[in-house]
């Protein structure tokens, strides 16, 4: 407990849990390590409240983060391009990614809120390969989404691009 | 040259397209807002089953639950899409409207997107597009993809009566050959049966019924093994038959498209229907 590296932090999760976790690890999160710089050692002592992320998405989260604590800082901006060019996810991650649909959206929304970036990269390069190759009505029946286009307001799109003769 | 008309099918897209828009044209008066809330079994079942995340129909926007791609912030979305092959995000944001408003950015294609999925080897085949669509999201019982001709054409008889008026008969080669049938034979057979004939095999021919089936897709396709039939037999009755027929047989009249896909086409063995070349050449050349 002597090395700043080994300090633990307390997480509150949305229902209410405590969940301890090392500093380093849930500095992987860009929202509590700001949080942390901002308000000091004494932030310590108290669990961080993290209302947006329940009890069993915000363990996953840590999980991630505590196998991937040592990876090199997310590459900046800059890099945007090429980080984009390939949705090829390591093979931990594909099994840590597989869990139900709503556990995935939970962990991409609990990324988006915690701003960690690759963990959100994770999530997405997950969503896009499950869509990648299908038609719509396939992507609808994937993610069960509800048709909400009218048949008139198909054919409006239809006739607007162009996609069948008449 | 034939008439043309270039904005319905060139074999691929340019790798940057003049018109970045040329993917997806939003129809003027579409109204995106997204339909109240699902009603549906599964919607709300999943709603409640959240922990810790209260019932869709306590928030105060008309959304799905809050983990379903549809209800996801639009930025998270953006990023999803920015995976995706620009077909892929046609398929999207053709699912429902809070993704299509959500993704409809992204169908602006700019000229570093074409450059990106060109590079990557995407198969930028609009056919790839149009099959999707013709599967998995046309109305089947108003229109079929045909496969030789990467069109999805409506099943509409005065449609083609009328194209079929303008169609040469078709003469007998090797192509002609391959369908099964002798030169004597062919050339006693009437236009009207020759049509018959080609119906027949594009129809039923085991050979086409394989590569037909190759560009289903997978919804589809288990749809056909269920039913036990394939796309061309739907509504296979002597009216609607005769449609079909003459889908094959007057679309190589309509465009040199068809032959500029056949000759980019031609290194895919088996993709395309022999028969169809054969006539394709004899109408368009």
């Amino acid at each position: 407990m002597s090395s700043e590296n080994s300090k633990k932090l307390m997480l509150q999760s949305s229902d209410g849990e405590d969940i301890t976790v090392d500093r380093d690890v849930a500095e992987k999160s860009v929202l509590i390590k700001n949080m942390v710089g901002d308000l000091g050692e004494d932030a310590m002592e108290e669990a961080i409240p993290i209302p947006n992320v329940n009890a069993a998405v915000l363990k996953k989260v840590i999980e991630w983060c505590t196998h991937h604590k040592n990876d090199p800082p997310a590459s900046n901006e800059d890099d945007s391009d090429s980080r984009k060019k390939t949705t090829d996810i390591e093979e931990w991650d594909q099994k840590f990614m597989q869990v139900d649909q709503e556990m995935l959206f939970e962990i991409i929304l609990a990324a988006n809120y915690l701003d960690i970036k690759a963990l959100l990269d994770v999530g997405c390069k997950t969503v896009a390969n499950m869509i990648k190759g299908k038609s719509p009505e396939e992507i609808r029946k994937t993610f069960n989404i509800q048709n909400d286009f009218t048949p008139e307001e198909e054919d409006q799109i239809r006739r607007e691009n162009e996609w069948a003769e008449e | 040259m034939p008439r043309q008309k270039p904005q319905l099918i060139p074999t691929s897209w340019a790798s940057v397209p003049h018109d970045r828009l040329s993917l997806f044209r939003l129809p003027p008066k579409l109204d995106l807002t997204p339909a109240a809330i699902p009603t549906e079994h599964g919607e709300t079942a999943d709603a409640e089953k959240t922990a810790g995340t209260p019932p869709s129909i306590l928030l105060e926007q008309p959304r799905p639950p809050t983990a379903s791609i549809a209800a996801l912030p639009p930025e998270i979305v953006l990023e999803i899409a920015s995976y995706l092959h620009p077909v892929d995000r046609i398929c999207l944001a053709l699912t429902c409207k809070s993704l299509l408003s959500s993704t409809l950015q992204t169908l602006r294609c700019t000229p570093t997107d074409w450059v990106f999925f060109h590079d990557l080897g995407y198969s930028c085949h609009m056919p790839m597009l149009y099959e999707r669509l013709a599967h998995g999201w046309i109305p089947q019982d108003r229109f079929r993809y045909c496969p030789q001709c990467y069109k999805i054409l409506p099943r509409c008889p005065e449609y083609f009566k009328q194209r079929l008026r303008r169609t040469k008969k078709p003469k007998y080669d090797g192509r002609v050959a391959c369908t099964g049938v002798t030169e004597k034979r062919w050339n006693s057979m009437s236009k009207k049966k020759r049509y018959a004939h080609l119906l027949h095999y594009w129809c039923h021919s085991e050979g086409q019924k394989d590569n037909t089936i190759d560009s289903f897709c997978l919804y589809c396709r288990e749809k056909m093994v269920r039913e036990g039939r394939r796309d061309c037999e739907f509504e296979l009755d002597s009216e609607r038959g005769t449609c079909s027929a003459a889908a094959e047989a007057v679309v190589p009249q309509d465009s040199r498209y068809l032959l500029s896909a056949l000759l980019a086409a031609a290194g895919v063995a088996g993709l395309l229907d022999a028969v169809l070349l054969r006539v394709g050449r004899q109408v368009c050349v």
